[in-house]
């Protein structure tokens, strides 16, 4: 299974604001890809137009090569799990919810989805009115795996889920993904935590695609300089700088892109210390402030 | 594909509602009985108490039902990756299956009443007038309630697809949606609503008019609802 | 365990190597299959599979196909060839440095290097 996700142009106008403007990139093959951005960032508004949630207002998105909205072929291989999911109502028990998963989506697998709630600890004879947000989430996490839809997402729906609950989920992505390989993308704050299980990075600032790379890319992409602070403005000249912080004499400086040998050498040699940057912080940097 | 899979909603809309709508029978059965039994303890028993209960609650509950058809499994289709036009298209089946079955249960109330009130000597006269001349035109009876109970249906779900676009789209359907419902007040006799049965007592009980303008208006309705609907966006719940 | 501060590719090939040259993995051992180590790790497969294919690339690992990833028997000797190698690069120059930049005279460091090499005779 090699599903493909194909954005051009993409734009979301509500009213006259954009939320999202001319987003283009493309997806494929099996793999786990993160999606990061701020709140009000447009990360929802693409997920919802990439599974037919919405209509575009310019621009196209593909599906293993089909238009989304309103065409069977291409919504049938998707699966979007926003918060404690759209596949949910709040007056119609677990049971019947699960029952109603089974019947509308070919690939579903009922006893997946049993394992799932039990290992949840989701009641089935609830309804999810009456459960907690935590296990609002699980049920939603479930719609989301249990599917077995060729595009998976997950758009920020575990974080209600306690600290157990998220490994958990975790473990079972991953032990899914490895016998069953589908595409997954996965909105989250928390990059900390799920960032280890990306292989492609997306991020998204102000309705814009900042940036499509490999994951282990992109933890080398930046680096922290640090030493006494003239020395580092005059070797972080020309270079993109994204952050900086002084302390007294002291200058630490973000930069983003890579520092060939002979810069290392350079920095070492005047007595700057050079470090590695962590990807969620890499990605405060980037988006912090406004447009770039 | 088997024939149960090529229409999953149909079948899931129907299973869910078609429950309520029998339980939802049994307690208006009850209350008519009760009504009826009180009735005949303290005073006499000269008409149709469940032709009362089967004009006036009914119809709200199968509004109930069209709007949560709307609210409740638009969503739960699209979630599962089906296509608006999908779901809509079972709507149309699943409208008639609802009517039919709700008509088939009001029906068979007129007929144990009838046989209760025969039993006890009682008269089983109409209370108002209605499109079907008496208690015991079946036929008539199951005819009008279906087209009757269609017309509120349809008019919830169109209410409810207008209101999940905007607050605005859904106000200025309103209007529509009365009219929708209107030619009930013909089908059976002015039940009171608004007082639009007064307004329609001029055209009188006209089976063509009111026979007429149901269909026209159930058509109508189905098309209100196919255009409100079919790319309507699904926006986030609010947690 | 593996953090997001460096290419996880990078951090698994040189936790690996640091095994092999401990002797905590041995010449023709298996080691873990890639989905194995991705769910244990909780890490991408795609990167593992690319950490093992790295060491397979640099002679640290043999695939037997349909079986698994095994130590090369020689890893161990390769790795700290290769490490002999950067070690006056990688280790003695910055040491060197360093002293200087402490004050520290470079007779005093070779006199230190020759007692403990005395010490060793002994």
């Amino acid at each position: 299974m090699t599903p493909s996700i194909e954005t051009a142009g993409l734009t979301m106008r509500y009213g006259t604001a954009p939320a999202l403007a001319d987003v283009s990139f493309s997806l494929s093959g099996p793999k786990i890809c993160g999606l990061l951005g701020r709140n009000g960032s447009g990360k929802t508004t693409l997920l919802s137009v990439l599974a037919g949630y919405l209509r575009q207002s310019a621009g196209t998105v593909l599906v293993d090569g089909e238009p989304v909205f309103e065409n069977a072929t291409a919504t049938g291989k998707v699966c979007l799990v926003r918060g404690t999911g759209d596949a949910s109502s709040p007056r119609v028990s677990v049971r019947d919810l699960i029952d109603f998963a089974g019947r509308l989506r070919p690939t579903w697998d009922a006893g997946y989805a049993a394992k799932l709630l039990e290992m949840f600890a989701v009641p089935l004879n609830r309804t999810p009115k009456t459960l907690s947000h935590g296990k609002q989430c699980a049920l939603g996490v479930t719609m989301g795996l249990a599917s077995r839809a060729p595009v998976t997402i997950f758009d920020e729906s575990y974080l209600g889920l306690d600290a157990p609950s998220r490994y958990a989920f975790y473990d079972a992505l991953l032990a899914d993904v490895l016998a069953h390989p589908r595409m997954v993308i996965i909105a989250t704050h928390l990059i900390e935590e799920v960032g280890t299980l990306f292989e492609d990075v997306l991020i998204v600032h102000d309705g814009r695609l900042l940036l499509h790379d490999d994951a282990d890319t992109l933890r080398a992409a930046g680096t922290a300089v640090t030493g006494d602070a003239t020395l580092v403005d005059s070797f972080t000249l020309g270079l993109d700088v994204l952050n900086e912080k002084t302390l007294g004499r002291t200058k630490s400086a973000t930069v983003y892109g890579p520092l060939d040998d002979r810069r290392q050498a350079q920095a070492r040699q005047v007595g700057l210390d050079l470090g590695p940057i962590a990807l969620q912080d890499l990605f405060v940097h980037l988006t912090s402030g406004g447009s770039r | 594909m088997s024939g149960r899979n090529r229409w999953p909603t149909l079948g899931i809309l129907l299973t869910a509602h078609l429950t309520f709508t029998l339980v939802l029978w049994l307690v208006l059965g009850i209350v008519s009985a009760v009504t009826t039994a009180g009735l005949w303890w303290f005073g006499n028993v000269d008409e149709s108490i469940w032709h009362n209960v089967a004009t006036q609650v009914p119809r709200w509950f199968l509004m109930g039902l069209g709007i949560d058809a709307i609210s409740t499994y638009l969503r739960l289709n699209v979630a599962h990756g089906r296509t608006r036009g999908d779901f809509l298209r079972q709507l149309w089946p699943y409208f008639v299956g609802l009517a039919v079955s709700a008509a088939l249960l009001q029906t068979i109330g007129y007929l144990v009443e009838g046989g209760v009130y025969a039993a006890a000597g009682w008269s089983h006269d109409l209370p108002s007038a209605a499109l079907f001349g008496n208690a015991n035109d079946f036929a008539g009876i199951f005819a009008t309630y279906t087209l009757f109970l269609l017309l509120w249906t349809i008019a919830g779900a169109l209410v409810s697809a207008a209101f999940s676009r905007s607050v605005l789209t859904g106000l200025s359907t309103i209007p529509l949606a009365l009219l929708i419902i209107s030619p009930g007040e013909i089908l059976l006799g002015p039940t009171g609503f608004l007082g639009i049965g007064n307004v329609l007592s001029g055209v009188g009980g006209s089976t063509v008019v009111g026979v007429g303008w149901g269909v026209v208006a159930a058509v109508v309705g189905c098309a209100a609802i196919w255009g409100i609907a079919r790319d309507t966006p699904l926006r986030p719940k609010v947690a | 365990m593996f953090d997001d501060r460096s290419p996880i590719y990078r951090q698994i090939a040189d936790r690996i190597e640091a095994e092999v040259l401990s002797g905590a993995l041995t010449g023709d051992e298996q080691v873990m299959s890639t989905n194995k180590y991705a769910a244990f790790h909780r890490i991408n497969p795609a990167t593992v599979n690319k950490a093992f294919q790295q060491l397979v690339d640099d002679g640290v690992l043999y695939k037997r196909r349909g079986i698994g990833m095994f130590v090369h028997p020689q890893a161990r000797q390769a790795l700290r060839a290769r490490l002999r190698k950067s070690f006056f690069a990688d280790v003695v120059d910055p040491m060197v440095e360093r002293a200087r930049a402490l004050g520290i005279e470079l007779p005093d460091l070779v006199e230190r290097i020759t007692q403990q090499a005395s010490e060793e005779e002994r």
